[in-house]
C-alpha cells in the first residue's frame, strides 16, 4: 500500500510539466536616459491603497532575476529601500505617480538618503495574475486495495504587469515595459493525475527582466 | 511575533524631555478570535514586546532623552517638559474566510494623551494604522506580514503627527506658563 502510494507520488512530480503559453511585450520609451556606472535602481510597487494587487513573490522575483542577469547597474532590494526610507516609503507614504515624486524628494532627509544611496530609477510595477476561467472534474479516492483519480480540470491564467521607469533627476517616467502572459494548464488523470502547469507568472517575471535590461542598455 | 521597526528618517526635536507610560495593553498584548462564527481554526497573536518597541523606536528618534515611566503617579519630575500616556484602543483582524478573498486585514487604533509638567490634559491623538497582505505565501506569515505592516503603519501616522502637531503644543505650553 505504501509502495503504491510512493510510486504514484513519484509518477505525479515526475510529471509535473510545462503548460502551454502566449506572451505579448510591449515597450515604450517617453524621454532620453542614460544610467551612469554605480547609479541604483529600486524595485517599487504601488500600495494596496492605491488599489494594486502586484504579488509580492512577483517583486521578488523581478529582484532576484535583475541581480542575476547583470551587473552593470546596482539594484537595491525593494524591502532594504524601504527600511532605509521609513517612514517615507511605506504604503501610505511612498509615491504613487511621478507627480508625487517632487514632494516626496522635496523632504530633505529623504533626498540626502536617496543621494547617499545614489539611487536614479524607480522601476514601478503594476499589474497581478488572474485566473480567467476554470472548468473539468477531478475526483480521487481512496481504498484499503489502493487509491487513484480520475477526470480532467484544466484553467486559464493571465499574468499582466507593466514596469513604468521613473527617473528621480528629471522626475518623470522615461518609459514603459509591459509583458503579459498568457495560460492554460491542464491536470488529466486516469489513477495518476498528470499536472500540466503553465506557469505564467515565473514566465512574465523572466520576460520582464529581460525587457527592462533590454531598455537600459539600448537606450 | 517581533516586528523590525527600522530607524527613522526624521528630524530630532532638541531641548525637550519627554516621558512616556505605556498601558498594559501595549506592553503585552495577546489576541485570540475565539468568538470567530467563521468555523476556522483558532488565531492567536501574542505581540510580545513589538508595539513598545515601536513606540520607542519612534519616539527616541524625536526625542533622544526619553523616559519610560512603568505608571503614571502624581509625582512631579523637574526635568520633563511632557507626559504621553499611550493604549491600545482596537485591533480588529479580517481573516479571508470572513472578508472572502485572499487576504488578512488588520486595524489598529492607539489613543494617546499628551499632558504638561502640571498634568494638565493637552491633547489627545487618535493614531491608526492598517495593513494587509495577500495569502500568496502560507497563511501564518501572510497574517504576521499584514500585522508587522499595520504596526508599521501606526508608527508612520505617529510620525506624521508628531511632525505636524508638535509646534502647536509647544505653543499651548508656552502661552499656559
Amino acid at each position: 500500500m505504501m509502495q503504491n502510494l510512493v510510486f504514484i507520488l513519484f509518477l505525479s512530480f515526475f510529471f509535473i510539466l510545462a503548460g502551454c503559453t502566449t506572451t505579448r511585450l510591449e515597450e515604450q520609451t517617453n524621454l532620453p536616459f542614460e544610467i551612469l556606472e554605480g547609479e541604483s535602481l529600486v524595485i517599487t510597487s504601488n500600495s494596496y491603497h492605491a488599489g494594486n494587487e502586484t504579488e509580492d513573490d512577483f517583486l521578488q522575483c523581478i529582484n532576484k532575476s535583475l541581480a542575476n542577469k547583470q551587473k552593470t547597474f546596482n539594484l537595491i532590494s525593494t524591502q532594504e529601500f524601504i527600511n532605509q526610507l521609513y517612514p517615507w516609503f511605506e504604503p501610505r507614504t511612498a509615491p504613487q505617480t511621478t507627480e508625487d515624486l517632487s514632494d516626496f524628494l522635496g523632504k530633505d532627509l529623504v533626498r540626502q538618503k536617496i543621494e547617499m544611496l545614489s539611487v536614479r530609477y524607480f522601476l514601478n510595477i503594476s499589474g497581478q495574475t488572474k485566473t480567467n476561467s476554470s472548468s473539468g472534474a477531478l475526483s480521487c479516492a481512496a481504498g484499503p486495495g489502493g487509491g487513484g483519480c480520475f477526470g480532467l480540470a484544466w484553467w486559464d491564467d493571465t499574468s499582466s504587469y507593466t514596469t513604468s521607469i521613473w527617473d528621480l533627476e528629471q522626475e518623470s517616467s522615461v518609459g514603459n515595459v509591459s509583458a503579459s502572459v498568457s495560460g492554460t494548464s491542464v491536470i488529466p488523470a486516469l489513477i495518476i493525475p498528470i499536472p500540466i502547469i503553465a506557469r505564467t507568472q515565473k514566465t512574465a517575471c523572466e520576460e520582464m527582466s529581460d525587457q527592462i535590461l533590454d531598455f537600459f542598455t539600448r537606450n | 511575533m517581533t516586528t523590525v521597526i527600522p530607524e527613522p528618517l526624521v528630524a530630532k526635536i532638541e531641548n525637550f524631555n519627554l516621558a512616556v507610560i505605556y498601558d498594559e495593553t501595549i506592553k503585552n498584548y495577546q489576541f485570540e478570535n475565539i468568538n470567530s462564527e467563521s468555523g476556522e481554526a483558532t488565531i492567536k497573536i501574542d505581540f510580545a514586546n513589538s508595539q513598545v518597541n515601536l513606540f520607542n523606536k519612534i519616539l527616541k528618534s524625536f526625542f533622544p532623552e526619553l523616559i519610560e515611566l512603568t505608571s503614571k503617579n502624581n509625582e512631579i519630575y523637574s526635568n520633563i517638559d511632557l507626559y504621553m500616556e499611550a493604549k491600545l484602543e482596537t485591533f480588529e483582524l479580517l481573516s479571508p474566510t470572513e472578508s472572502r478573498n485572499d487576504k488578512y486585514a488588520v486595524w489598529l487604533k492607539y489613543k494617546i494623551d499628551i499632558y504638561d509638567h502640571k498634568s494638565i490634559l493637552l491633547s489627545s491623538w487618535n493614531i491608526t494604522g492598517y495593513g494587509e497582505h495577500g495569502t500568496e505565501s502560507r497563511a501564518p506569515e501572510s497574517l504576521t506580514r499584514a500585522v508587522d505592516l499595520a504596526l508599521r503603519d501606526s508608527g508612520v501616522n505617529l510620525v506624521i503627527k508628531i511632525e505636524d502637531d508638535f509646534k502647536t503644543l509647544v505653543k499651548i505650553m508656552s502661552t499656559d506658563l
